[in-house]
């Protein structure tokens, strides 16, 4: 303790050639109340001594953190020997914030959370919003749950308000802003928190840097919203209000700088950006405020990526890789050794920062020149380069997470969340009855609407998977009455019996093939009919088939011409099977009918641009007079032939993103008499 | 010599038809060819044959359109289809003869001998039941056609109690105490009733359901019927009879 003690007049000796830490407005250093306090203690014992200590500890907190860890030691170990509680919670909170300015975020955590507890069992208000902060605080910079940090910041809020403790309230209200709006990217909420701050420091007298945070905060938050153009005038007011010759704002101003060039960036208004990181840099370099240096140095990287410069884009991901080395070497934002303790960044009003998080915060930047840089060697195809990167990153990523020892950190939390409901549970059981009964009832309603929800679900589920099943079962029926509608009855059995007069006349090799014809289509039938596509080829061979076929049952009625586009390469060419021929068979079997003079079918294959198309054009009597002569139980047979080919190409179109198209045309000559009936599909190539 | 007409709107149809019937038919004198239901018409005034082998599916109408259109059908018809179930069984009730594409020689012989012996009224009954299980495809007030040495019956299907086997032949029972003999299995009636109402409740007894007055269990079980013969009932007859009153019930 004696050691401790010196240490202050020592300080108090030299304080005057450091440079104040006084921008840090919420947690003002004060040596001179702490050096008063050190006279009077040997003379004090108890009690007394250990709200001495405690004060004294607070005085330097944040800023001497070893000695304000070492007193805040003494007073707890005295404090639980006299099992003084209020000193004990001060003690746990003092040495609490000191562990976590040293890192140790798990224990800090342990800490505070006891002080919490002991300073709500006194009804410590103002105790209550510190240690809730300073929570909120470890919860932040570990990385481990920003959300978190938000709520614990919102109780301390709470407190302020319940309190009416305008400072603290103004406060919470800007840190809440810029954690929203900074950490999360969440601009509306950190425009709702920054409108509540201002209407609350109206009252007050605001602090000169904190107004500028606000006004940049509002820039960032409109930039995050994408309104690039009001972003800038916020962001600009900001920079107007800095004063370059304070080495605390000259280090806002650079940062501020950085902030204006990647909004440039984003406008495209590119010699500004330059310009702004150029600003940047030169004020960064005059106090070897490395965070400066590396900010605007990611700001040039930036710039000369868009403007695909690559060699340049490498110069300066190589410059913030250099600066975040420095930074993470020295654990200050600073090369110069004096200026470790002041403001480094300007969210470090809100809070003090460890060496350990300025190292986090370089190495967060460094990723992002780790990941441009991935990105320029992949693309020039220097792999090895890109290894290289790649390892370094890697290494930088795993420190990253080291650093947030999330799982310790998740565990203490819902540790003490659960300790909190069981204490609370247990106060409402024995104090409130109907509270309980409150609570399980909204429980009730809770499960209860859970349940419908899983039962909505499962009910969705259970829909989902029919029609499932019921699409599947679609897909085979259509198959199957294709099938059917290609095997029509009539035209096998009427074949078979054209086949036999060649029989009858002794004609055996015209018997032989047709029959082997017949044969071939019926295989090519049975075989496409199951498969979803097939070459051109087959489709082509196995209409030639069915027409040949269908000539010798009806010598006389008509004559066909297939003509194919020597271009079109049938072997590799995919078609769906069979489409074309229920039309060429109503061609055949209805369009002809009543006619003195031979039809003809002109059957085209051609392309058009990347289709397949195919016309089948007939002379016949026209669709019109064709159903009007149809006997009742014909009709229904065609006309489920065109109908199925409609249903399979609807099929065939859900799963492509070129459709399928098909049109039926009516000719028709000049006085408006039907000439025939043109068929045509548009097949897109590419199956 | 037997006038035939041929009327098949496919020409290697009628070729087929002709080419065998000169084959194997030397009784028959083909007088001419139609290729569809008006030409048909025509060929059949000009050249008034004893038969003609009728398609039934042609280009400008059916077989059935050219019947309908004569008034006083003179002529035997053996139909020929390539696939008309609906008519197939119209025929079966018929007891008309008709022959499938592709055609088999054999039964083409024998439906061109049996038409040469078929005397003309009976044919004009089978054609007039024909029409009328034709028009009316619900199955209503269906006609059958059943004929023995002496006499041809047309019958309503519903006015068939019964029908007996007694060894090849069988007795059919009708509503007003009827008892024709025929000289069929039942089995064939079996199987050209079972759609039509009808139950084979024993080896020996096929019955219409329609005229079950009781069915008493004892003595393993006698159905009663609406005339009150007393017909047995074998063990699985029972059990296709309860299953069947079960499902009228359910």
């Amino acid at each position: 303790m004696k050691k401790a003690v010196k240490y202050i007049s020592f300080l108090i000796l030299f304080g005057l050639f450091h440079y104040s830490a006084s921008s840090q407005i919420n947690f003002p250093l004060e040596l001179e109340k702490a050096d008063s306090l050190q006279e009077i203690l040997p003379t004090i014992q108890g009690i007394e001594k250990v709200d001495v200590l405690n004060t004294m500890s607070y005085a330097l907190i944040r800023h001497y953190s070893n000695i304000s860890d070492s007193l805040a030691g003494l007073s707890l170990e005295l404090a639980e020997q006299l099992d003084y509680k209020g000193g004990k919670a001060m003690a746990l909170y003092c040495k609490g914030t000191n562990i976590f300015i040293y890192g140790d975020f798990i224990e800090a955590l342990d800490m505070l959370y006891e002080a919490l507890d002991l300073f709500k069992e006194m009804g410590d208000t103002a105790m209550i919003i510190d240690t809730y902060y300073v929570a909120a605080e470890t919860y932040l910079f570990s990385g481990t749950d920003r959300f978190e940090a938000i709520r614990l910041g919102e109780e301390a809020l709470q407190y302020s308000i319940l309190s009416n403790n305008k400072r603290k309230t103004a406060q919470m209200y800007s840190a809440l802003q810029y954690v929203w709006g900074g950490y999360i990217g969440n601009a509306e909420k950190s425009l709702v928190y920054i409108k509540k701050y201002k209407s609350v420091i109206k009252e007050l007298t605001a602090h000169n840097l904190e107004s500028i945070m606000i006004e940049a905060a509002v820039g960032r938050s409109l930039a995050i919203k994408g309104e690039y153009r009001k972003a800038i005038k916020h962001c600009l007011k900001a920079t107007n209000m800095l004063k370059p010759d304070n080495i605390e704002e000259r280090a806002f101003l650079s940062q501020q700088y950085s902030a204006n060039g990647n909004i440039y960036l984003r406008l495209g208004v590119l010699d500004s950006a330059f310009y702004s990181y150029a600003n940047g840099m030169r004020l960064a370099r005059k106090n070897k405020h490395y965070y400066g240096s590396l900010e605007n140095s990611m700001g040039f990287a930036r710039y000369y990526h868009a403007i695909k410069d690559d060699r340049n884009t490498v110069v300066y991901c190589d410059s913030v890789l250099y600066f975040g080395k420095k930074i993470d070497s020295l654990g200050s934002f600073y090369g110069v050794k004096e200026y470790q303790k002041i403001l480094g960044i300007s969210g470090e009003i809100y809070m003090p920062t460890t060496n350990a998080f300025k190292r986090y915060y370089a190495w967060k930047m460094m990723t992002q020149a780790y990941s441009l840089l991935l990105k320029i060697y992949q693309n020039q195809n220097s792999y090895k380069k890109a290894f290289m990167v790649n390892k370094s990153y890697a290494k930088i990523k795993d420190s990253i997470v080291a650093f947030q020892n999330r799982k310790e950190i998740l565990d203490l939390q819902y540790k003490y969340q659960t300790k909190q409901k069981d204490h609370q549970i247990l106060l409402l059981s024995k104090e409130n009855q109907i509270q309980v009964y409150k609570i399980s009832r909204s429980r009730l309603i809770l499960f209860s609407v859970i349940a419908i929800l899983a039962l909505l679900l499962f009910i969705f589920i259970l829909i989902f998977y029919q029609n499932m099943i019921k699409s599947d079962r679609r897909v085979s029926e259509i198959k199957q009455k294709l099938l059917r509608s290609q095997m029509n009855p009539h035209f096998i059995f009427n074949s078979l019996t054209s086949i036999q007069s060649f029989i009858v006349q002794q004609d055996d090799i015209k018997a032989s093939v047709y029959l082997s014809k017949f044969s071939d289509l019926v295989r090519n039938i049975l075989t496409n009919s199951q498969k979803e596509l097939i070459k051109l080829e087959e489709d082509i061979d196995t209409l030639e088939n069915y027409l040949e076929l269908q000539k010798i049952r009806f010598p006389d009625r008509f004559e066909y011409h297939l003509s194919v586009d020597d271009q079109l390469n049938q072997e590799s060419i995919n078609i769906p099977p069979m489409l074309n021929q229920p039309f060429v068979e109503n061609a055949i079997e209805h369009g002809f009918k009543n006619r003195e003079t031979k039809g003809q079918i002109n059957l085209k294959f051609t392309h058009k641009q990347d289709a397949l198309l195919i016309e089948i054009e007939d002379n016949g009597i026209g669709r019109q007079k064709s159903q009007e002569i149809k006997s009742p139980m014909e009709k229904d047979h065609k006309s489920q032939a065109t109908l199925i080919t409609q249903e399979r190409i609807k099929i065939i179109n859900k799963k492509l993103k070129q459709k399928i198209h098909f049109e039926i045309i009516d000719l028709m000559d000049s006085n408006g008499k039907a000439t025939g009936t043109k068929v045509v599909f548009e097949i897109p190539l590419s199956f | 010599m037997l006038r035939t007409l041929i009327i098949d709107d496919e020409k290697p149809a009628r070729n087929t038809l002709s080419g065998l019937l000169k084959k194997i038919c030397p009784q028959v004198m083909l007088v001419g060819e139609a290729d569809g239901v008006k030409t048909g018409l025509h060929a059949i005034r000009e050249n008034s044959p004893d038969l003609v082998l009728l398609d039934i599916k042609m280009d400008d109408g059916t077989g059935f359109d050219l019947l309908h259109q004569i008034e006083n059908i003179n002529f035997k018809v053996i139909f020929i289809t390539a696939y008309e179930e609906f008519a197939i069984k119209a025929f079966e009730f018929s007891a008309i003869d008709y022959i499938l594409k592709p055609v088999n020689p054999e039964k083409l012989e024998k439906a061109v001998k049996q038409a040469e012996r078929l005397k003309q009224h009976v044919f004009i009954t089978q054609i007039s039941a024909l029409k009328a299980n034709l028009e009316d495809p619900g199955n209503q007030n269906k006609k059958i056609i059943i004929k023995n040495r002496e006499s041809i019956f047309l019958l309503n299907v519903d006015d068939i109690l019964h029908c007996e086997s007694d060894g090849s032949y069988t007795i059919v029972e009708t509503k007003d105490n009827q008892k024709i003999i025929v000289s069929k299995v039942l089995k064939e009636y079996d199987k050209l009733l079972s759609e039509s109402g009808f139950i084979r409740i024993h080896r020996s007894h096929l019955i219409n359901l329609k005229h079950i007055k009781r069915f008493d269990k004892q003595d393993g079980g006698i159905l009663l019927m609406s005339n009150n013969t007393r017909v047995p009932v074998s063990t699985t007859g029972r059990v296709r009879l309860l299953e069947l009153f079960e499902e009228l019930e359910g």
